[in-house]
């Protein structure tokens, strides 16, 4: 019975919370998104537009580590009883994955561009046994072009 | 080329569904699966618990622990007594191949029931207020036409089911366990008049083979009725209604079948509660 109250409980926490942290996030993105515009991303193996010449490049990375809350969870429990698409992780993917470039262009924001873009995902605490809360890893990592002075 | 920033008007990576009415959609849909299963497990283990032969039904329900508080609350001595009552008349006159196991619990609950696997439980308030042996062999004969007729069975299905279940998904201790036994003590309050008239009439049966005579048969109704109308609405009320009914129903039989009245057998004194006993329960 105590079990039964906990998951109840966890699942009515998990679904607040992860609610606000969610809708704080995605506010936070859309902002950043607006803010680094003017810096394009490509997945092209070289540089967009630039004439060769005296220019800088850097490997660029971001990474964001996103946990899963306990409504998710047993919202994709359930989903993976019945099938079909996992809808309870995909913002969580989505929010990983837009955070990871947003990181990745922090790192130069003066850069005119980062070209050959690539991005990697890892879930983490997989295996950590039955139960426990997975989270998942997004890495974004690019070559930044700099024009040097 | 050039480069034009623009953000995307819409976000196709996430549905649009709302996450807590999926939830809550595939949480009923679930949980109605188990439920139905629950239901349908129910029933085909009603139905074949009831074609069960004795023995087998032993088996099952020797590993069985019904959680009525007889291992710590019934007190041996009586116990001893009612096991010899019953095992007598079983030899002598109902011959069920049911090996019983009769308990006496201390208790002021007045009422007697049958439950699977051969156990007979008999609560202290019934015996206060049996006037003769004749009365309570009438009780006893009366459970074992309950065994005789299956009806202790009857209804445990859907329990059975709630335990495994409950103990798959909970682990073992747990609330529904407790919630268990009052409710399979529920299943024997719900005996319909049909059954209980049929143990009756096995019970009345049993009661002329042994004593010769059916004197007493009724003496437990009629002191039932006389508590009820005095407005001590027992327990025993819910499941055995109809007290008149049954009294005259028995009456009727009696006359039918030729069984005469004769002397009753005194009750032997052991297995009332003594003062002491009372003085300890507070």
């Amino acid at each position: 019975m105590e079990n039964l109250i906990l998951v109840i409980v966890l699942t009515a926490v998990g679904f607040v919370t992860g609610k606000i942290a969610e809708n704080k996030h995605y506010t936070s993105i859309r902002e950043r998104e607006k803010a680094t515009l003017k810096l394009p991303i490509t997945n092209t193996r070289k540089p967009l537009g630039i004439a060769p010449g005296n220019v800088r490049l850097e490997l660029v990375t971001g990474s964001v580590v996103i946990s899963v809350d306990y409504f998710k969870m047993m919202l994709a429990g359930l989903q993976n009883v019945f099938g079909g698409h996992v809808t309870a992780y995909e913002s969580l993917i989505d929010r990983a994955r837009r955070e990871a470039i947003l990181r990745m262009k922090a790192q130069k924001p003066r850069a005119t561009q980062i070209f050959n873009v690539r991005i990697e995902t890892t879930s983490i605490s997989k295996n950590a046994g039955r139960g426990a809360v997975g989270s998942v890893e997004v890495l974004a990592y690019g070559t930044a072009l700099t024009k040097a002075n | 080329m050039q480069y034009i920033p623009k953000l995307p008007e819409e976000n196709h990576n996430v549905s649009s569904s709302s996450p807590f009415k999926d939830f809550l959609i595939l949480l009923s849909g679930l949980l109605g699966i188990i439920f139905m299963a629950f239901l349908l497990l129910g029933f085909a283990v009603d139905w074949a618990v009831e074609k069960m032969d004795p023995r087998s039904e032993a088996r099952v329900f020797d590993s069985f622990t019904f959680d009525l508080g007889m291992e710590q609350d019934h007190d041996v001595r009586k116990s001893a007594i009612l096991q010899r009552m019953v095992d007598e008349l079983n030899k002598d006159c109902t011959r069920l191949p049911i090996k019983f196991k009769v308990y006496a619990i201390q208790d002021k609950m007045i009422n007697a029931m049958a439950l699977p696997g051969g156990t007979i439980l008999v609560f202290g308030g019934l015996l206060d207020i049996m006037e003769s042996e004749n009365a309570l062999m009438m009780v006893l004969g009366h459970e074992l036409g309950h065994f005789n007729n299956r009806d202790h069975l009857k209804g445990i299905g859907r329990a059975l089911v709630l335990i495994v279940l409950s103990n798959l998904l909970m682990g073992p201790n747990n609330m529904l366990n407790d919630w268990m036994s009052s409710s399979l003590t529920l299943s024997q309050m719900a005996y319909s008049r049909g059954q209980e008239s049929k143990a009756d009439k096995f019970g009345l049966k049993a009661l002329q083979c042994r004593y010769g005579h059916v004197s007493g048969s009724t003496q437990f109704f009629e002191t039932m009725s006389e508590k009820h109308q005095v407005g001590k609405l027992q327990k025993f009320f819910v499941s055995h209604p109809e007290d008149h009914d049954r009294i005259a129903k028995l009456k009727s039989l009696a006359s039918q079948k030729g069984y005469g009245a004769g002397n009753l057998t005194p009750l032997r004194e052991e297995l009332k509660t003594t003062h002491r006993a009372l003085l300890a329960e507070g």
